[in-house]
């Protein structure tokens, strides 16, 4: 009977999920033009294939972290840009850092950065890492990224939006296009 | 000729050598006299090899080196076959006593060097004997000289848990002597001062009924020395307790004189045996192969793990020689002729890669102050020659291509299959089951070699008390590295060699055709450039195709956790697979027992694995006979009661009995 009960379910009701548009009636056009950019400058640069990033907790609050996880979801969904991120820093073009580096992740930052293969861009994000943010001075934390290893950019915020994070991206890559 | 006389003074230059350089190091505990008596001995054994060397070359017939019996009964001779082993005593000889001196002073006072000099110039001495004498007095003297010498060097520190493998030893030793006597008194009727060819004149005269039991008398003698399964129970125990480079002498050659006294009988003194006698040797070999391999595998201890591997090789070797009788039996010449070639040149690799690997184990043994393999680990980083030697010793071991014992394994299984067809069908089966056999030992003795090595060198230090900074001295390096070469590089001249054995015995009056070794359609030296060209054309690849300039080193990407020991893979872990798939034969015993960390939360419980393997041949074979000997030998103890009137009785009697016999 189970089974008679779970074919009626899936062929005869109606569906669960319900139409995109009822929600998210106009898309975001800041984000698409941002995109748009961000896809052409990638192909420009990296000759057709995209733009790899490894992301690394050094002890944030986890704010940053949620932001970066929406930058995957199916809203946002940042692989159609050309940008992904990659489970090893063996892979990566771009390394993003969060939070302020506490001393237990310090040598985890540090050996992260350093099985990156160079030349590797290396991101500071959020308040966190580009300053130490509302945990400077504390005895817990070493301090900013930029104190453990070489920071190139920061994308402030506490944490910045993943549209906010995309335009810091779309900053950095335009200083690099000739 | 002038040369053969040259040959005989070299050789009895070596023996009396030899033995003086063993008495010098008596004299005098002090430094610069074990130099010199370690010079003397290592000199007397290059003359002796080089001699032998020379007369192996030329592939001459038999030389009598001394012919007058007032000093020794019966004469010295060295024939072809002789030749072979008295070289292989002399060359691995001479290493393992260029080690040795080093390796006993770097133990600390555990040792006494010029008693360990001494026995161990007696102990080569006794093998060198054993492969000149004609006599059987004179070869069960030599032997004696062997076997003694050795049990005192197993025992050589005093220690309790040394003193019982020892005596062990002795006991099986002395039982598989007087095992050789009474089948030599069997065949000469009583004579002990008998050359060997007249014995072999004799024993065609006797009846098949004495000469099966003379062959079992030999076989269980030979076989008990050459840890055949179920007379091994000795050779687990004694080698590991002897210093290293004893370990290397005793299962490297000692195993090699007992191979050599089977195939002198064999060949020299008994006729053709009936072929229900090569089956036994076949199947004893192949059970003492199985086992040998298996307990290699689980053992943790790592000159067990080689002695064990000992048991697997000389079990190979042994049932390479009951194919050789079989094959004799049923005038399959080819066959017997390839089977005892290869029996000879499998027993010469041994004797090269597990004396090469008793020695490195003396080297892993002071690194880390333990024989125990789960607390090694980490030399192959820093101590680069010494690992480099060990992984060739390890690729011979496991007999891989193009290694050197992977020819005499291929050269058998290459002729069985061969001539497989020829055979009629009971002797089918037995080549048969020697095949599936071969596969299973070759495969399970890789698996024990990659763990050894694996476990044991690669990866990171797993205790903290560990000096594996840098390589060992030169002294211990060295023998180590030669033998590392020799083992590995003797299978690029694998197919001259076998045709120089085959050739010096077809000298020796053995009907022998080196044609049957032309079957031998492998290449070494093909495949060991092209081995070489492989790797040459990888890296000239990987050079012209990489950005080398730019390149950065980094250790190992450990996510950010540093890598440590704990995360490596145990030795017991890696054995699993076989424990388990053939559980009911090892009767492994697998005990997890957990703790709670606090006493109030059952949840966290630190949790340890013990696992316990019981020898079947313990609980099944030596347990009770144990018993049996005990229980009778108390009984016995009643007759001494301490009263004297008794024992006079007692006299009496026997006097009484004596008589009614002698008359």
């Amino acid at each position: 009977m189970a089974v008679l009960k779970l074919l009626n379910r899936l062929f005869l009701k109606s569906s669960v999920t319900e139409d995109k548009s009822k929600y998210i009636n106009q898309k975001d056009q800041k984000l698409e033009k941002i995109g748009k950019e961000l896809k052409e400058i990638i192909t420009k640069l990296y000759g057709g294939r995209s733009l790899r990033i490894r992301a690394v907790d050094g002890g944030s609050c986890n704010g940053e972290e949620i932001e970066l996880t929406a930058l995957g979801n199916a809203y946002y969904d940042i692989d159609r840009f050309g940008l992904s991120f990659v489970a090893a820093p063996r892979h990566a073009d771009i390394l993003f850092v969060t939070g302020p580096v506490t001393r237990n992740l310090e040598r985890a930052v540090k050996t992260t950065y350093e099985a990156a293969p160079e030349p590797c861009i290396v991101v500071a994000i959020g308040d966190g890492a580009c300053d130490g943010g509302m945990w400077k001075d504390s005895y817990a934390v070493v301090g900013a990224a930029e104190k453990v290893i070489p920071v190139h950019y920061k994308i402030y915020g506490n944490p910045p939006t993943p549209t906010q994070i995309l335009s810091g991206m779309l900053n950095i890559l335009k200083k690099n296009v000739k | 000729m002038i040369s053969s006389e040259l040959i005989s003074v070299g050789i009895l230059t070596c023996l009396t050598g030899t033995l003086s350089g063993g008495i010098l190091a008596l004299f005098s505990g002090k430094k610069p006299v074990q130099r010199i008596a370690q010079a003397v001995i290592m000199i007397s054994l290059l003359i002796g090899a080089v001699a032998t060397g020379i007369f192996l070359m030329k592939g001459m017939q038999s030389l009598v080196l001394l012919n007058d019996g007032s000093f020794f009964p019966g004469k010295l001779v060295i024939d072809q076959l002789s030749a072979i082993f008295f070289f292989l005593v002399n060359a691995v000889g001479l290493l393992a006593v260029f080690y040795g001196a080093k390796y006993i002073l770097n133990e600390n006072g555990h040792y006494n060097l010029a008693y360990i000099q001494c026995l161990t110039a007696l102990f080569i001495l006794g093998m060198q004997l054993v492969v000149l004498a004609t006599t059987p007095v004179f070869f069960v003297f030599a032997w004696e000289i062997m076997s003694f010498s050795s049990f005192l060097l197993v025992m050589a520190d005093l220690k309790s848990e040394s003193i019982k493998p020892a005596i062990f030893y002795l006991v099986m030793t002395h039982l598989g002597a007087g095992a050789i006597i009474a089948a030599f008194l069997l065949l000469s009727g009583g004579a002990i001062a008998v050359d060997f060819s007249m014995l072999a004149v004799l024993a065609a005269k006797l009846p098949a009924v004495t000469i099966i039991a003379v062959f079992s008398l030999f076989f269980f003698g030979f076989g008990s020395k050459a840890g055949l399964f179920p007379f091994h129970g000795w050779l687990p125990e004694a080698h590991p307790q002897a210093p290293s480079h004893i370990s290397a002498l005793m299962s490297g050659i000692m195993l090699k004189i007992a191979v050599y006294g089977m195939i002198r009988v064999l060949l020299y003194i008994l006729p053709v045996l009936p072929v229900e006698l090569g089956y036994t040797m076949i199947v004893i070999g192949l059970f003492s192969a199985i086992f040998g391999v298996f307990y290699s595998v689980i053992e943790t201890d790592i000159k067990r793990i080689l002695a064990f591997s000992s048991i697997e090789n000389l079990g190979l070797i042994f049932s390479i020689i009951g194919i050789f009788m079989v094959a004799r039996s049923q005038q399959m010449e080819l066959l017997a002729n390839v089977a005892l070639v290869a029996a000879l040149y499998q027993s010469i690799c041994h004797a090269l890669f597990k004396s090469g690997l008793f020695l490195s184990a003396g080297v892993a043994g002071q690194a880390f102050h333990t024989r125990n393999i789960e607390k090694m680990g980490g030399m192959a980083k820093h101590m680069k020659m010494f690992s480099l030697a060990v992984l060739l010793l390890i690729l011979t071991a496991s007999a891989l291509p193009p290694s050197g014992a992977f020819f005499g394994e291929w050269l058998v299984i290459q002729s069985i299959i061969n001539n497989i067809s020829s055979a009629v069908l009971p002797v089918q089966l037995f080549l048969l089951a020697t095949l599936v056999s071969f596969g299973l030992v070759a495969g399970i003795a890789v698996f024990s070699m990659v763990r050894f090595f694996g476990i044991g060198f690669l990866a990171e230090p797993r205790t903290k008390d560990a000096h594996v900074e840098k390589d060992p001295s030169f002294e211990m390096l060295l023998p180590i590295m030669v033998l590392g070469i020799f083992a590995f590089l003797i299978g690029s001249i694998a197919k001259p060699l076998l045709n120089l054995i085959g050739n010096d015995l077809a000298t020796d009056g053995i009907k022998l055709s080196t044609e049957s070794l032309n079957s031998f359609t492998f290449n070494p030296l093909i495949l060991l450039g092209l081995i070489f060209g492989l790797f040459i054309l990888a890296w000239l690849f990987r050079k012209a195709s990489s950005d080398t300039k730019n390149e950065r080193e980094y250790h190992t990407w450990d996510c950010g956790q540093p890598i440590d020991a704990s995360m490596e893979y145990t030795a017991t872990a890696f054995s699993s697979p076989i424990r388990f798939f053939f559980s009911s034969l090892l009767r492994a015993n697998k005990k997890v027992s957990s703790k709670p960390i606090v006493e109030t939360n059952p949840w966290l419980v630190k949790k340890s694995v013990d696992v316990e393997v019981r020898p079947v041949w313990n609980e099944y074979f030596y347990n009770p006979i144990v018993r049996l000997v005990t229980s009778a030998s108390s009984k016995i103890r009643r007759l001494q009661n301490g009263n004297i009137q008794f024992y006079i009785t007692m006299i009496l009697i026997s006097l009484i009995i004596t008589a009614i016999v002698a008359l």
